[in-house]
C-alpha cells in the first residue's frame, strides 16, 4: 500500500516535471508600426527586455515596416509572420482594419494575438493592450491649467492645438479629450482652430510662429506629439516665452527633454511604450498557458513636469532605452 | 515646337514669354499680399515677414537644385531624403568631435556626390530619372535610419545652433543664404556654358550630342546641383531644428517639384527659369503662413494648394497655345 502510494506520488512528480524540462521557449513575434521614430523602438526595447529576463522561457523576434505610412506594408509583414507560425503575435497595427483577416488567420491557426496600440476591429485577439488617449489628453488639458493658475494668470484668452497628422485615431482622441476637458475647467479659454504639421517639425515651427504673430492673446499650447512639440518648444524659444505660455505636450524626445529641463515645456504626457512591449510579451505568454485575459488594459498616461523629471520611475519613462538590457 | 525652331530665335520668344509668366505670379503674389493685409493682424509686421522668408528659405534651396534637373527634362524625388541624409551626417560628425567647418564641408561634398549618383545611374545606368531617384530616395531614407538607429541627434555645438538664428543686416541668415544660392544659380544659368547647355539637354538630347555638349558631365553635375542644394538645406535645418532629425526633409521632394512647376517650369524639360521657382516657393510659404494666420481650415487650405499648382500650369499652357 505504502509502496503503491510512494510509486504514484514519484510517477505524478515526474509528470508535474516533464513540462519543464521538455519545455522549449515559446517565440513570439512582436510587429510595430513603424522602425523609423524613437517610440517604436522603446516598445521593442521592453519586448526583448521581457525575453532577456526570462532566458528558455520566450524568444523575441521583432518586424515593422519603416514607416507609419506603410500599412499595405505592415500587412505583408503579419501576413509572413503567420505564415512563419510563431506561438503567439504581438502588434501594434497601423490600420484598425487592414490587418484583419491576417489576424483572424492566425488565430484560428492557434496564434493567440495580443494588440497594443490601436484596437483593431475584431473580435478573435487575447487582449488590447493601450494608452487611453482621451485621458491623456484630458490630462494635457490639466496641466495647462495648472500652470496658468500658478503664473497668476485669468484662465482667458486663446489656446492653440497643433496635431501632428489628421485622420490619426490616436490623436483625434488626444485632441478630443484635450478640447473636452478644456471646455470643463475653462470655459474662458478660447482653442483656435487645429493646425496639421504632416508630422514635420519645421511646418509645427511654421505654425507656432504664424499662430504667435496673428494671436497677441495667445495663453497656451497643446502640441499631440513629439514632432508637434519639438516644433512648438523652438517656437517659443525663439521668442524669449519661456516660462511665459504655458505649453504641453505628448511623449518624449531629446529636445522635448531639453525644453522640459530648460521650462519651455511646462508638461510631458507620457505613455508607456516600454510598458507596452513588456506587458505585450507577458499577455501572450499569459494567453498560450490558456489564461482568460481582459479584453482591455490601460497602459497609462503620466504627466512629468520639471518636478518629477528626475524621479528614476520618471526617467525610464522619458528615455527607455535608458533601461534597455 | 521646341525640335523645329533655331535655337537663337526659340530663347528669344521664351524670353518674351517668361516674362508673362514672371509677371502672372508677382501679381498673385502680391494679391495674396494685399488681401492677407487687409484680414490679418499680422502680416504686414517686420517680424512676419521675416518668419515668413526663414519658413521659405530651407525649401526654398531645395527648389533651386530642383530646377535644374526639371529643365533637362528629368525629376529628382531623393532630395528629401538627401536634406535628411546632411541634417543626420553633420550632427553625427559635430557629435564624434569633428569640427564645425569640417562637419558641414563634408556633408555637403557627400550630398554633392549622392547626386552625383543619381546622374550616374541616369547617364551611363539609362535608368529613368524618376526610378533612378526613387530607387536613391529610398536607399538615402534606409542609410539614414541606419547611422541615426532612427533616432534623434541632440546636444549640438552651440556655435553651430546659433547660426540659424543670426542675422545679417536685419535680415536672417537663412535668408541671407538662400540669397547668395538664387544670385549663384541665376548667373549659372544666365552666364556659364553649363545653364545654356542644361537647356538644350531638356529640349533636345540629340541635337545637344551633336552639338558637342559633354552630356555625361552635365548631367552629373545638374544631379550633383540639387544633392549639392538638398545638402545645403539639410544642414541649416539641423541648424535651425537644434536636432538631427532622422524623418528630416521627408515630403519636401514634392514642394520643390511644386515651386518648380508653378514658377513656369514644364517637366518635359527646356522651360523653368530661377527666377520662377523662387516666386513658386513663395507662393507656396505664404499660403501657409496665410491660412495659419487667418486660421483657415487645414484642409481647405490643401485643396487651395492644389488649385494653385494645377491652375498655374493651366494658365501657363492656355497662353502658350494662344501665342503660336
Amino acid at each position: 500500500m505504502r509502496k503503491r502510494v510512494a510509486i504514484i506520488v514519484l510517477l505524478l512528480f515526474v509528470i508535474a516535471l516533464i513540462p519543464t524540462f521538455a519545455q522549449t521557449p515559446k517565440r513570439v513575434a512582436v510587429i510595430i508600426k513603424a522602425t523609423d521614430s524613437d517610440f517604436w523602438q522603446y516598445v521593442l526595447v521592453g519586448a526583448t527586455n521581457y525575453a532577456k529576463e526570462n532566458p528558455g522561457k520566450v524568444v523575441v523576434t521583432t518586424y515593422g515596416p519603416p514607416s507609419e505610412a506603410d500599412i499595405d506594408k505592415q500587412v505583408a509583414i503579419l501576413e509572413d509572420v503567420v505564415n512563419s507560425k510563431p506561438d503567439a503575435i504581438v502588434i501594434a497595427s497601423t490600420s484598425s482594419d487592414a490587418t484583419v483577416p491576417a489576424i483572424e488567420r492566425a488565430v484560428k491557426l492557434g496564434i493567440p494575438v495580443i494588440t497594443i496600440d490601436n484596437k483593431v476591429n475584431t473580435n478573435a485577439v487575447s487582449s488590447h493592450l493601450a494608452t487611453n488617449n482621451i485621458k491623456g489628453g484630458a490630462l494635457a488639458a490639466d496641466m495647462l491649467v495648472e500652470r496658468l493658475k500658478a503664473m497668476g494668470k485669468p484662465l482667458s484668452g486663446k489656446v492653440a492645438l497643433i496635431s501632428a497628422m489628421a485622420g490619426v485615431q490616436v490623436l483625434t482622441d488626444r485632441d478630443t479629450g484635450f478640447l473636452n476637458r478644456l471646455k470643463e475647467v475653462a470655459p474662458n479659454l478660447k482653442v483656435l482652430p487645429t493646425r496639421y504639421i504632416d508630422n514635420d517639425i519645421m511646418k509645427a515651427l511654421a505654425a507656432a510662429e504664424d499662430l504667435f504673430t496673428a494671436n497677441p492673446d495667445l495663453v497656451g499650447f497643446f502640441a499631440d506629439n513629439n514632432h508637434s512639440g519639438d516644433g512648438v518648444a523652438r517656437a517659443i524659444k525663439e521668442r524669449n516665452l519661456g516660462g511665459k505660455i504655458a505649453a504641453a505636450a505628448f511623449d518624449s524626445d531629446p529636445e522635448e527633454v531639453q525644453a522640459l529641463s530648460d521650462g519651455i515645456l511646462y508638461a510631458l504626457i507620457l505613455q508607456d511604450p516600454y510598458g507596452m512591449g513588456y506587458k505585450g510579451v507577458d499577455s501572450a505568454l499569459q494567453a498560450l498557458a490558456g489564461k482568460t485575459l481582459p479584453a482591455y488594459v490601460d497602459t497609462g498616461a503620466t504627466a512629468v513636469t520639471k518636478a518629477n523629471m528626475n524621479e528614476p520611475k520618471i526617467k525610464g519613462l522619458l528615455d527607455p532605452m535608458t533601461l534597455k538590457k | 515646337m521646341k525640335a523645329h525652331q533655331p535655337v537663337e530665335q526659340d530663347s528669344k520668344e521664351k524670353k518674351r514669354f517668361k516674362l508673362k509668366t514672371e509677371g502672372t505670379l508677382v501679381l498673385l503674389l502680391l494679391v495674396l499680399a494685399v488681401f492677407l493685409t487687409i484680414f490679418t493682424r499680422g502680416f504686414l509686421t517686420g517680424n512676419n515677414l521675416s518668419n515668413l522668408v526663414r519658413q521659405t528659405a530651407i525649401n526654398g534651396i531645395v527648389a533651386l537644385g530642383m530646377t535644374f534637373v526639371v529643365i533637362s527634362g528629368g525629376i529628382d524625388l531623393s532630395v528629401g531624403s538627401v536634406v535628411g541624409f546632411a541634417g543626420i551626417l553633420v550632427a553625427l560628425l559635430m557629435k564624434s568631435g569633428v569640427p564645425i567647418g569640417l562637419a558641414v564641408l563634408a556633408s555637403i561634398s557627400i550630398s554633392f556626390l549622392l547626386g552625383v549618383a543619381n546622374g550616374f545611374m541616369v547617364f551611363d545606368g539609362r535608368i529613368p530619372p524618376f526610378i533612378a531617384t526613387l530607387g536613391s530616395m529610398s536607399i538615402i531614407r534606409g542609410a539614414i535610419m541606419l547611422i541615426s538607429r532612427a533616432r534623434m541627434i541632440a546636444g549640438l555645438p552651440k556655435p553651430f545652433l546659433d547660426f540659424a538664428q543670426t542675422t545679417y543686416l536685419g535680415l536672417p541668415a537663412l535668408f541671407v543664404v538662400w540669397l547668395v544660392l538664387i544670385l549663384f544659380t541665376i548667373f549659372l544659368t544666365k552666364k556659364t556654358p553649363f545653364g545654356r547647355n542644361v537647356y538644350t539637354i531638356g529640349s533636345n538630347l540629340e541635337v545637344a550630342r551633336l552639338s558637342g555638349i559633354n552630356i555625361r558631365f552635365t548631367t552629373y553635375m545638374i544631379y550633383g546641383l540639387s544633392g549639392l542644394m538638398a545638402g545645403i538645406a539639410g544642414i541649416l535645418m539641423t541648424s535651425r531644428l537644434a536636432n538631427g532629425i532622422p524623418t528630416g526633409g521627408q515630403g519636401y521632394e514634392m514642394d520643390a517639384i511644386a515651386s518648380c512647376v508653378i514658377g513656369g517650369a514644364s517637366l518635359s524639360g527646356a522651360e523653368g527659369t530661377i527666377l520662377g521657382t523662387v516666386l513658386g516657393a513663395v507662393i507656396i510659404a505664404t499660403l501657409r503662413n496665410g491660412g495659419n494666420l487667418l486660421g483657415i481650415d487645414p484642409f481647405i487650405l490643401q485643396i487651395v494648394n492644389g488649385v494653385i499648382i494645377v491652375a498655374a500650369v493651366y494658365i501657363d499652357q492656355y497662353r502658350k497655345a494662344h501665342q503660336k
